[in-house]
């Protein structure tokens, strides 16, 4: 809200509030440009006549700025001409206020266009997930697949609704090895989104064609699925953290690659102990060596692996976003105690935040031998 | 968003926001082109004032680590506080871009000796 009038910035404040709806006031429109480096609002109301920078001046400055051109913006004026309507109108701003209209029907037209801002907002999202469905586009399974020796789950959660960049996915060689992996195209949305599904292409078949070979070491298919990625202009400079996992029904071996992953976390059954499975990969796509190697264990009855990405760990304390691995890794630690050990985390690791709130889509593996 | 200085065989950028992230991975980006197009081949960033990195702008710096290697140069990084010092363990960021505890007087990075 950018007013040179205190009095009405003040009124208008508290109405808002009292509608539930936070407001920002400015009293320049150079001060407003200052909060809007550290605050991305949903709607910019601004005066037109105010001294130094007028409003058509800041309307222009906000117009050339890629991060705020698009915020909804509404005129407040006394100046009720008709060419100043218009000119507002050419300068994209969705709608223009008499300043004369009593300041609780100016406070109930914000609250409407904030509504239909909103509906217009979750229309969008519906839409594009619903086009993504019919698509068949998803980037995790339905349902991972059921053993007699091990189980198999997972926790996915989109963020603000958003499909992200997190992708789970398994493929089974059809002898007795089935193979888990779950990773994290670095990105936030859409973009991250539309770009899993290329990284995912490129998982499966370098699984599919080392399969077909027999070549089932995990440090040679996550090195194929680099160099590959390095020589791909389309995704030169999109990076993606990958765990994958091989999983050997035979005798409970696991073979384990990771490429700038979170550690796996191992729960040794036997010794109520958790540790961490290190791996020395860079990111998928960083450089053209990516210094993979190949972890190898057994896991015995009760032991339990879990892979994450790092909207796990990540939130936000204080307003202000943080990368949390400790705290996230002595949460986990009380559910292993309990009955069902995902079960528990399944229901609560998802809203027992140690934080106000998470910033990023979020997803874990869960492997348990039983 | 950055400020530059010359130091000893290499270039100090600071980068000064406190939320290193996907609104401002790009500027950081197009910023540090000019910085290296400007001959600058060897570059410590000063994370100082850093208190999070959000993966977009890991990505960015990846980007930014493979500008100077193609120029023959490298890239480090100083002042991460225990948190990013953390993440860049986890991740394995360390082994490409070169973490110092304190700033040398000549340059040794991971590719660049």
């Amino acid at each position: 809200m950018v007013d040179d009038d205190v009095v009405i910035l003040t009124m208008m404040s508290r109405l808002l509030k009292s509608k539930g709806i936070d407001a920002f006031p400015a009293s320049s429109a150079v001060q407003a440009l200052e909060l809007l480096k550290k605050q991305i609002p949903d709607l910019i109301l601004s005066d037109f006549v105010m001294p130094d920078m007028d409003g058509f001046k800041f309307r222009q400055i906000l117009l050339k700025d890629p991060q705020l051109r698009d915020i909804p913006f509404v005129f407040l004026t006394s100046q009720n001409d008709n060419s100043n309507a218009a000119k507002a109108l050419e300068m994209m701003a969705i709608d223009y206020i008499d300043k004369n209209t009593p300041i609780n029907l100016v406070v109930n037209k914000l609250v409407n266009i904030l509504i239909s801002i909103q509906k217009q907002h979750e229309q969008s999202l519906y839409e594009i997930g619903a086009a993504a469905k019919a698509l068949n586009l998803r980037s995790v399974p339905d349902n991972l697949p059921r053993f007699s020796d091990f189980r198999l789950e997972y926790l996915h959660q989109t963020f603000e609704n958003y499909l992200g960049g997190d992708f789970v996915d398994f493929i089974e060689t059809g002898n007795g090895q089935t193979f888990l992996f779950i990773g994290d195209v670095m990105g936030k949305k859409w973009g991250a989104w539309f770009f899993s599904f290329n990284f995912l292409s490129y998982i499966r078949s370098a699984i599919r064609f080392c399969i077909f070979e027999a070549e089932l070491s995990t440090q040679a298919i996550v090195s194929k699925i680099n160099r590959v990625l390095n020589h791909d202009p389309v995704l030169q400079n999109v990076l993606s953290t990958l765990s994958l996992i091989l999983i050997d029904h035979k005798n409970g071996k696991i073979t384990y690659t990771g490429a700038g992953d979170m550690p796996l976390l191992l729960f040794k059954s036997n010794e109520r102990k958790l540790t961490e499975v290190r791996s020395g990969g860079l990111l998928l796509g960083a450089l053209p060596e990516g210094m993979f190697d190949q972890q190898e264990f057994i896991m015995e009855k009760g032991d339990i692996l879990l892979a994450f990405t790092d909207g796990m760990t990540d939130c936000k304390v204080n307003g202000e976003a943080k990368t949390n691995y400790l705290g996230f890794v002595d949460r986990l630690r009380k559910y292993f105690d309990e009955e069902d050990p995902f079960e528990e985390m399944k229901e609560k690791l998802m809203d027992d935040h140690i934080c106000e709130s998470v910033i990023d889509d979020r997803s874990l593996l869960y492997i348990e031998k039983l | 968003m950055i400020q530059t200085e010359l130091k000893y065989d290499y270039c100090l950028v600071k980068i000064t926001e406190k939320q290193a992230n996907l609104e401002n991975a790009e500027e950081f980006k197009l910023l540090m082109n000019e910085v290296i197009a400007d001959g600058n081949k060897l570059i410590v960033l000063d994370l100082a004032e850093v208190v999070y990195v959000d993966s977009t702008f890991l990505s960015a710096m990846i980007a930014v680590l493979k500008m100077t290697m193609s120029h023959g140069g490298d890239l480090a990084v100083w002042n991460l506080n225990d948190d990013i010092a953390n993440l860049f363990s986890l991740i394995r960021l360390d082994r490409a871009i070169k973490v110092y505890k304190e700033l040398p007087t000549k340059f040794a990075g991971i590719t660049v000796n």
